[in-house]
């Protein structure tokens, strides 16, 4: 009896109509052929029982980045997006979240028109500058329940295009208290100058090499908060050559970093370097980078107004913060889609704020790591978005002071003080703390979150939180 | 009324209609999705990589002709995107271990296939039977793998495989046949504990 050639296609129905009658025939007279259909059988069924579900939400979301992507700047009232895929998430990297931070605030900008242009310092490439004008925040958006998206108030009303002047920095840092810091933060540059990898890139050295994303984006971000951008200052190479590894880390739908991991963290961190050299320079050409890194920021907020460490995960208060950061940055260069999803963030963070100012991470009242860096990190994106001076003023009262072993919330401590009663007492042990903490080098030691972003992290977000008294310059 | 084809959302796509893209995302997604996660099993990574098939897909869509079956093309764009990351990374993204947390909140890759919280005992089961299939399925050669991912994929024909993978039919015929010969070899033994 000759057996059935290929019972394979036999049990797959991949027979023609003679073949599958003659093989019906001979397996239905022959055991041996029986059980091996029986055996392929079972194995089918056990690769099949490894399937997953998709998202609950995964076709509408992805539509809807998808016609972002193509036209982010047209396209409105994206806001509520977000996966509904119930995997909680946990162990953010707090340093990572906070570093994007310091950046931002300012006065909203609005672009008018092409009108000049100028040359880059490094390539000689013609690149086109856009000027802006203050946008007067007047629309309030969301549900009345929500916070109204409002001007950021006291230190944060400015422009960053005011930034890498130096007379204004020293103005600001004698104003601010800041004596004795400039030094500190011109050595940390210039090592962080000095660890530049050929690429653009920094590794994450001494962390964890998943987070290079993050790494590069803070050092860029610590150039830029002392005002050098990839067109002016100093450190125009380094900062280019960052704002340029960035962007060949972004990907079709937007995202600007890995898929695994802090994926939101690092994507924002990236955003909020795009979006602060955008405000800076004008440089046309990272409108189309940050316009796609928005979109992707607004379409993978969670339902509930924050945002999780990845896509579909369970939202916190500090990633949000971070979120929030990139986004009010973003908005601020006249992106439109960025400013709909503040006003449900805000509510989020809100919700997680206890009456005395002291915000939980992920459920009211609970404190996983300690409240410091959600509480600061909430209470600076509640700035940005326009919380009434007043109650910033209150809630300062809540923002723990530095005390030099956690440089992420050190620096979100600083940026929520900064202008308020809590000032000079945050002041004041920023200093104490962070300077003795530099090495000879001009690196930091390592703090709390040195296993994930390693000494470059941990350098660059030291040097954000001595670079407070100046990074806004009214 | 009968719903229209993959064919006939294309051309609305491309026509600008970003409903029929929603539609035809919701049609294919779970099978794509389960492409890329038994190549990598993460379902994280797996997710982005489909959600990046299907941008790749919007945004070309200007140029889409309903020449091939939608699902040949999606899984051609699919193979490319896979390729792209193996040259990116020099090896596969498959970098997480059975007993490392694929997310971070710590769960494992066995939190992750048994998602729907069956009783601890079920629960075991369904861990241990998954790992083994899954390491089976790992010890495939890659073009083995290929062929019996996309055959497993909502059911593609052998024709449509070797469209994708632009291979002659026979090739695929025996890669599947070989790829099948080594999994009963590998679960041998199991098979009744497994089922």
């Amino acid at each position: 009896m000759t057996h059935v050639d290929d019972l394979v296609a036999f049990v797959r129905g991949e027979l023609g109509d003679a073949e599958l009658a003659s093989a019906r025939e001979h397996v239905a007279a022959c055991k041996e052929c029986a059980d091996e259909v029986k055996t392929l059988g079972a194995v089918f069924g056990l690769v099949r029982a490894t399937e997953i579900e998709a998202p609950t939400n995964f076709a509408h979301v992805t539509a809807r980045l998808a016609a972002r992507t193509v036209a982010p700047v047209k396209r409105k009232g994206w806001d509520s997006v977000a996966w509904i895929v119930t995997r909680p998430i946990f162990g953010y990297p707090a340093w990572a979240v906070s570093a994007a931070v310091h950046l931002f605030a300012l006065g909203t900008l609005t672009l008018v028109a092409v009108e000049r242009s100028k040359k880059s310092p490094d390539s000689g490439e013609k690149l086109t500058v856009i000027d802006r004008q203050p946008n007067q925040f007047a629309q309030p958006i969301g549900p009345s329940r929500t916070p109204e998206i409002k001007a950021p108030t006291g230190e944060f009303a400015l422009f960053l295009g005011k930034r890498g002047d130096a007379a204004t920095r020293a103005e600001l840092l004698k104003k601010n208290g800041g004596a004795g810091t400039a030094a500190a933060v011109e050595n940390a540059l210039g090592w962080l100058a000095s660890q530049q990898e050929k690429d653009g890139s920094w590794a994450s050295e001494g962390g964890q090499p998943a987070y290079r994303t993050a790494a590069t984006g803070l050092a860029a971000l610590a150039f830029l908060g002392y005002g050098d951008s990839h067109l002016n200052g100093e450190h125009a190479k380094n900062v280019g050559a960052a704002l340029a590894w960035l962007r060949t880390q972004q990907g079709m739908t937007g995202r600007i970093g890995p898929d695994q991991g802090a994926v939101l963290p690092q994507h924002s961190i990236a955003t909020a370097a795009l979006a602060e050299a955008f405000l800076m320079t004008g440089d046309a050409s990272l409108h189309e980078p940050l316009s796609s890194a928005v979109s992707y920021l607004a379409g993978s907020k969670s339902p509930r107004g924050g945002w999780g460490t990845s896509l579909g995960s369970e939202p916190d208060s500090v990633t949000t913060s971070w979120a929030m950061t990139a986004l009010r940055l973003a908005d601020a260069a006249g992106i439109e889609a960025a400013r709909a999803p503040l006003a449900s963030a805000a509510a989020y963070l809100e919700t997680l704020t206890s009456t005395d100012g002291v915000t939980a991470l992920r459920d009211p009242g609970v404190y996983p790591n300690g409240s410091a860096t959600p509480t600061a990190a909430a209470l600076f994106a509640r700035r940005l978005t326009g919380l009434d001076s007043a109650e910033v003023a209150r809630r300062s009262a809540a923002v723990a002071a530095p005390d030099g072993s956690d440089y992420t919330a050190a620096q979100f401590a600083a940026l929520a003080s900064l202008g308020t009663p809590a000032w000079d007492a945050s002041n004041a042990a920023l200093k104490a703390t962070l300077l003795p903490r530099q090495n000879a080098d001009g690196s930091f030691k390592a703090d709390k979150w040195s296993g994930y972003g390693g000494s470059v992290a941990a350098t660059a977000m030291a040097t954000l939180a001595l670079e407070t008294y100046y990074r806004y310059p009214a | 009324m009968s719903e229209p084809g993959d064919a006939d959302l294309m051309l609305s796509v491309k026509g600008g209609d970003v409903r029929s893209f929603e539609i035809l995302v919701g049609r294919h997604q779970r099978p794509l999705i389960n492409y890329f996660f038994r190549m990598t099993w993460d379902r994280q990574a797996a997710e982005d990589m489909a959600q990046e098939v299907f941008m790749r897909i919007y945004n070309h869509a200007k140029d889409y002709e309903p020449q091939a079956k939608f699902t040949t093309y999606m899984y051609r764009v699919a193979r490319n995107l896979w390729i792209d990351r193996i040259r990116h990374e020099g090896h596969k993204p498959r970098t997480v271990s059975l007993d490392a947390p694929v997310d971070s909140e710590g769960d494992t890759f066995h939190d992750v296939v048994s998602n729907d919280s069956p009783a601890p005992d079920a629960r075991m089961d369904k861990e241990e039977r998954a790992v083994i299939v899954r390491r089976a399925i790992e010890e495939l050669p890659e073009e083995q793998q290929q062929v019996l991912l996309l055959a497993e994929s909502k059911g593609m024909k052998y024709q449509e495989v070797a469209e994708v993978l632009g291979i002659p039919l026979g090739t695929v015929k025996s890669r599947m046949h070989a790829a099948m010969q080594k999994l009963k070899d590998l679960l041998s033994g199991k098979l009744e504990n497994l089922q």
